[in-house]
This record gives structure tokens, sequence and C-alpha cells, in this order.
């Protein structure tokens, strides 16, 4: 089968064997194609001096780290057919990821994305609410992941709105407007997970807002660290969006600039699924030894979708849990997992008080 | 947040009024403080997790410095040793112990001390300070009120230059962005500095002597020591391995001590070691394969990875994680070491040379750098002499009588 073929299987349709068969010989021609194409990729691969091609089980393909995106340039693609270039959003003193797309990969992330999105939303484009601010846009030549995300998900919608302005501050007037033309039907709502909590649902618990969403689909991301830290659970968030707005229909997702396209969407029953473009592995944080379904661990992500960069299998710096494969409650094959957060970052130790625990290079 | 944790009796820097004249050295009071902070120590059941503590309170015991004393007058015997009167000790905010063997060094010969100690958050030297504060407040060392301040406080600057015009030598223990920019701060035109830099040390093993060894065990635990304590992130942690003698036992030796490290390791647990210096382990290592091709070996235990070198020149320039990353090189002859030494170099763990060997060594090389060799096993431990200076003469005057 081709990669273009398998993209039409619909997301969450194949058993773990027809998948894992299927993904694996992707996985071994992608490892194939960087190792001749990235000379960065070829150079690890080399240093551990393993044979790193045709495998028969995920466990053996090299976990790059993802942090190494943010240390080097690396991409398999000619310079001349970088399409686009993907950066993370890292704060000011963060390196940002560059991912760099061609033609091809972001052709096969955009239909990914459509799959997928389309088993929650339907084939037509819907009225979209969008709790952001236009203001994102200003330099069109370098995507942020909040600029990427946003335009990614634009493409299921139409009408868009964005109901923030630039210093953040809710537009009412639009959302009344908006809800007005297509409060009565089926809607889209995306948004950043803290922006919703703190631009929205805060906005309208403060000025006590009547909005109603109750035909609304939200989907949102970004991770739950800032939520965390004020004691606000994925259930927490929620409940309080269902009681305020009565939104009921909420799809966290979970997804990074290294990997844009297979991204892994929360189900009815709060579980994140992964679809046949994608898989996931959960790994002990020192050993790096492959866990059990119900153990905390190191998330490494699986994709068939890169092909301009050496990212179809990542370790991330996230932790989270792997509960099964193909018997969640909700129906969808494939496994389902939870994200807990971060992996905590490593107190400084040693002589010198002025190390950070950011890795430098030399370059 | 600024805090004053000694003296008691004052709230605010204003009030901070210490006595620049200095006592005797190894005065009798001075002593008897330091071997009661050692007793208090050594009753307390909340130390004995922390080797590092332990080792503390054992140098401070009365006998021990009763043998520094000795060294002390054996050095000063023809000259006049004063202290220097105020020394201002900026300690780092992760090696625990290092302020009290700064500080109490300095008591030691006589001076009144001023100690920095890091506002962070840290166990380890919560209860250090606690337990030397229960014995400083007792009323046989009220003199002592004048004659020692512990401040906790940030990067602020407003501070360390209020107490710099104090002093009358500094001591900045930190990496090299501390002492570059605390060296900005002005000291008194009378006043010495003295710093302790980010340094980087590595062991020296002969194969033919690692191969025909018998007590494998030991010199595992020794080696675990020197290079795992503190994550290997300490500017004594060996973290390099330099092979030397002919190939073939270099190659049979590496395979044997890896291995074996790696088994015993798994003996061991590791409940301090975090995930994120594992995951900056692997970013470092894949780092360096992509900017010098260098291959990386995996070992049974997750703690051990090691990067193979063709020369010790760059060694210390690249970003080291901590957690198990080792750098390996082999070379044929000791001798061909030094032309990369510089004077970032601090300490060779060493295993199968004799002092002798040694010390022709060095008088027919001169490294650049390079302030101590010690055996495996004893690379942390602490000495008065530290980066080349011995610490007794650095924080004291010598009054020349002709």
């Amino acid at each position: 089968m081709k990669i273009e073929d398998y993209l039409n299987i619909s997301p969450y349709s194949l058993s773990k064997r027809d998948k894992r068969k299927f993904l694996i010989s992707e996985l071994n021609k992608l490892t194939q194609i960087h190792y001749e194409g990235s000379t960065e990729y070829k150079s690890i691969l080399d240093s551990y001096n393993k044979n790193f091609f045709n495998y028969d089980n995920y466990e053996s393909f090299y976990p790059m780290p993802v942090r190494l995106f943010k240390e080097f340039d690396i991409k398999t693609c000619k310079s001349e057919e970088v399409l686009k270039v993907l950066t993370s959003s890292g704060t000011t003193s963060q390196k940002v990821s560059k991912i760099f797309l061609d033609k091809e990969t972001s052709g096969l992330q955009t239909n990914a994305l459509v799959k997928i999105m389309q088993t929650y939303l339907g084939k037509e484009r819907l009225p979209m609410l969008i709790i952001d601010s236009k203001s994102i846009f200003k330099d069109r030549k370098q995507f942020s992941a909040r600029g990427a995300g946003i335009l990614g998900l634009s493409n299921f919608g139409r009408d868009h709105t964005y109901v923030l302005d630039e210093h953040m501050n809710l537009d009412e007037g639009l959302i009344k407007d908006f809800l007005n033309k297509h409060g009565n039907k089926k809607f889209l709502i995306f948004g950043f997970t803290f922006m919703v909590r703190e631009y929205l649902y805060q906005e309208a618990i403060n000025k006590k807002l009547k909005i109603d969403l109750s035909n609304g689909i939200l989907i949102h991301s970004g991770g739950w660290k800032k939520l965390v830290e004020k004691a606000v659970t994925n259930e927490v968030f929620r409940s309080d969006l269902n009681e305020i707005f009565s939104l009921r229909s909420i799809h966290d997702f979970y997804g990074m600039v290294e990997q844009v396209g297979s991204i892994f969407v929360e189900c009815e029953y709060s579980f994140l699924h992964a679809p046949i473009f994608s898989d996931i592995l959960a790994r002990d944080p020192i050993t790096h030894k492959v866990l059990k379904f119900g153990q905390k661990g190191l998330l490494q992500v699986l994709s068939i979708l890169p092909r301009s960069y050496p990212g179809h299998s990542l370790l991330s710096e996230d932790i989270g849990t792997i509960y099964g494969e193909d018997d969640c409650k909700c129906g969808r094959a494939g496994k389902y997992f939870k994200v807990h957060g971060r992996l905590p970052k490593s107190e400084v130790r040693g002589c010198s008080d002025t190390h950070a625990s950011e890795v430098v290079t030399n370059k | 947040m600024m805090k004053i944790v000694a003296p008691n009796n004052i709230t605010n820097l204003d009030q901070l009024d210490i006595e620049q004249n200095v006592y005797e050295p190894f005065a009798s009071l001075s002593i008897e403080f330091i071997d009661d902070v050692s007793k208090n120590i050594l009753k307390d059941n909340a130390f004995k997790e922390f080797p590092e503590l332990l080792a503390l309170a054992f140098w401070m015991r009365k006998a021990h410095i009763m043998k520094l004393k000795n060294y002390f007058l054996e050095k000063s015997q023809d000259e006049f040793l004063l202290g220097k009167g105020i020394v201002f000790h900026l300690a780092p905010s992760n090696v625990d112990t290092i302020f009290v063997y700064s500080w109490f060094i300095s008591l030691l010969v006589g001076n009144s001390n001023i100690i920095r100690i890091s506002d962070k958050e840290n166990h380890q030297i919560d209860i250090l300070l606690n337990s030397i504060l229960m014995v400083l407040n007792l009323k046989k060392y009220k003199k002592f009120q004048k004659r020692v301040a512990i401040i906790k406080y940030g990067h602020e600057d407003k501070i360390t230059e209020l107490l710099s015009s104090l002093c009358d030598c500094r001591v900045i223990w930190g990496g090299d962005t501390t002492v570059q920019h605390i060296r900005s701060i002005p000291i008194k035109p009378t006043s010495t500095e003295l710093i302790f830099p980010d340094k980087f040390s590595f062991s020296i093993i002969k194969a033919s002597e690692f191969i025909g060894l018998s007590n494998f065990d030991k010199f595992y635990e020794n080696f675990y020591k020197d290079a795992y304590s503190f994550n290997q992130m300490a500017c004594s942690s060996i973290k390099l391995v330099v092979w030397v003698g002919e190939e073939n036992i270099i190659d049979k030796s590496k395979i044997l001590f890896w291995n074996n490290l790696s088994i015993y390791l798994n003996k061991r647990t590791h409940e301090d070691i975090q995930g994120a210096e594992i995951m900056n382990k692997l970013v470092a290592e894949a780092s360096l394969a992509i900017t010098n091709n260098t291959p990386i070996k995996k070992y049974k235990n997750p703690l051990i990875n090691v990067v193979e070198l063709d020369s010790l020149k760059f060694a210390d320039e690249f970003y080291h994680p901590g957690a198990g990353l080792f750098y390996e090189i082999k070379v044929s002859d000791l001798s061909e070491i030094y032309k990369f030494i510089t004077r970032k170099h601090q300490t060779i763990a060493q295993f199968g040379y004799s002092k002798d060997e040694l010390k022709n060594s060095i008088k027919s090389n001169m490294p650049n750098g390079i302030d101590r060799i010690v055996p495996i096993g004893q690379a942390l431990d602490f000495s008065n002499i530290w980066d080349g200076n011995d610490l007794f003469l650095s924080f004291c005057r010598q009054i020349d009588i002709q």
C-alpha cells in the first residue's frame, strides 16, 4: 500500500496488527531516507554504530531527542525544496525548534490532519470562533507553533472570528454577533488551553457574561503546565466550561511542532488517541526501557509523515501514561493515553552556580 | 530575599559590625568551636544520609584540627603569619560543604568572616546551618557575634558591593560567569582575592596495572565515588578517562572496565538521578556526534555512555551533562597528555602510578595546568590546598621580620 492510499483509511479503524505492519515498513523506509539525506541524522546513527534498518518493532527505531531540533538545523530535503519553516513558540530565553517542511511533507501533514479532524467535526466547514488574536500573524514567513496551530485548524472553519485583541482582551460584541448568526447550529471553537481558560472562561466569570456555546465543539491544545499550577485539571476545565457555557463537546489534542499533522485527539472519555499515521511508546525516564500499559513514562512519538526532516521517531520531554490499545470505550482503535506534563527540569549540581540546565553545545 | 542568618541580634545590614582585628592562629576558642560543631553534627541522625556532611564533621574533629595546626606551625616556622582581617566567602549554591571549609580554615588562622549563601532552597545546607548556629549561639561563643556574619541572598549586587567594601580578602567559589561578574565589583585597594572558577578533571589509568588488578570491587567503589558523586558535575568529578599503555592491553582493559562498572552500577540504586539529566546526556552525546562524529558506546547500565575522542584537546569545551557521560581517549605514554593541559584542568584521579613517577613526569613536562593528582577515590576529598593555593596561607599576611 502507498501512503496516499493509506491516508484514505479512516484514522481510527485499523487494529494493532495491520497498523503496526504498515507503520514499521514506512518507518524503516524513512530511516533510510533520512540517513541518506541528513548529514546530522547520519552522524548520530553512525556514532552509535548500530544497524538502524529493517526493524520489526517500534522499540528499535532511534528515538531522537526532540531538543536536537533546537540545537541544530536538521533537514533531509534540499534547501531549495523547503516550503516553510515551522518554529516552536519558545519563551524569550529559550531556543526554538526549527522544522523544515517541503511540499510533500506539508501536504501529508495537511491530509492527515483533515482525516483526523473530520472524524470529530464532519466533512463540512463549520463557522469558527478563535480564542486568539489576529496579531499573531504579523510575521508571515516564520510560523510560530501558535500561528501554525490556528492556521492548520482554520481549514476546518469558515467565518473565522478572532475574539481577542492584541492585549488578549475579549471582545464580547464579536462573540455575540457570531452566536446570533451561527449559534443555533454546530460550530467550531479553537484556542490554546490556557487562553481558553484565562481569556474566555475567566473573563466570562469576572464580567458575568452569558454566553451559550452549547452547539460548539471546542478543540484546544497547548499543554496543562500553567493550568496545573492553578490546580485546574482537565476534569475541572471541562466541567467549568460545561457549567458556564453549556459546552459539552471538548477535545484537547496533543501534538508538537516537530510532528505536525499526526496529532493525538482526546476522545469523549478524556483519552488521547493515536491515529493510524502515528504511534506512541512510554519509556522509563532513566533506563529508557519501554513500559507496559498503565505505567507512567517519557513519551516517544512515531509518525510516518515527516519526510523532509528526520522526525519520524522522536523522544519527547513529556511524561504520560498509555492505558491500552484498540479497546477504549469510545470505540476508536489505536493506543490511548494521557499526558501528565513535562519531564521535570534537573536541579543544577556541582561547583558552579551559573550553569543553566539547558544544553549548550559548541558549534 | 536577603536573610541575615548570623549574628542573630541584627535585622538589617546597616547594623552589621564586624571586627577587623585578628585572633592568634589556632586560638583555643576557635578550635573548641569547630570541635563542638563536629560533635553536634555527629550526634544528629539527620546527617547520616549525607556522606559529604559526615566527612566534613570528621574533618572538624579536634584530633584532625590539631594535625592541621601542626601543619600550619611547620609552614610558618620561620615566618610570622597573621590573619588578613575580614574574609568574605561567596559559596556556590550546590556544593553544600564548601562554605564551611572555607570559613573554618579562615577562622582557624584568626580571621573574622562574612559568608554569602545562596537563597535557593537547599535542605542539606539548612540542616548544616542549623547545627552550626546551635553552637554559635551558645553563651561561650558570644565573642563570635562580631566575628561572623552569615547572609543568605540571591544575585543582589548591592549586597555584594557592601560586603566587598568591608573585607580584606574575598573568596569566590563558583562558575566562570559568577567569578567574572563578582570580580567586577570592587574590593578595597588593600584587599586580596581568591578565586575558584570552573575546572575540568579526569582520570588516568595505566592499562597494564589495571588488567593485573586483584581487587576490582574496591576499584569500582573508588571510581564510582569520584565520578558519580554530585552527578559528575563537581569541578573534581571524573568526566574523562585517559588510558595509558599498549593498544591491545588498553582495548582489553576498556571492555573489562566498562562492563564491570556497568555490573557494579546495577548493584546500586540511583534514586537521585533524574530523567532530565539522562535526557541532557542523550542530547549532549548526539550533539557531539553531529559536530565531531564521535563514536558513542552504551552499556547495560543507563548511567554509562562512553564517547570516544581522538584528542584530549576539546574535552573540556563540550557541555557536560553529568549522568554518567564519559569521554575516553587512549595514549601510549603519559607524557602525551601534557601538551593539551591548560589552566582549566584541575584534578587527575590516577591509577597505577607511583608518587615518584608522577613527580618526575610533572617535573620533566611542566604542564600549564593541573592542580592536584590523587589516587582514584580521593578526587572529591577536600584539601586545604585547592586549585594551587594553600588556603591557610592565602588567608594570612606574612610579616617579614629581618
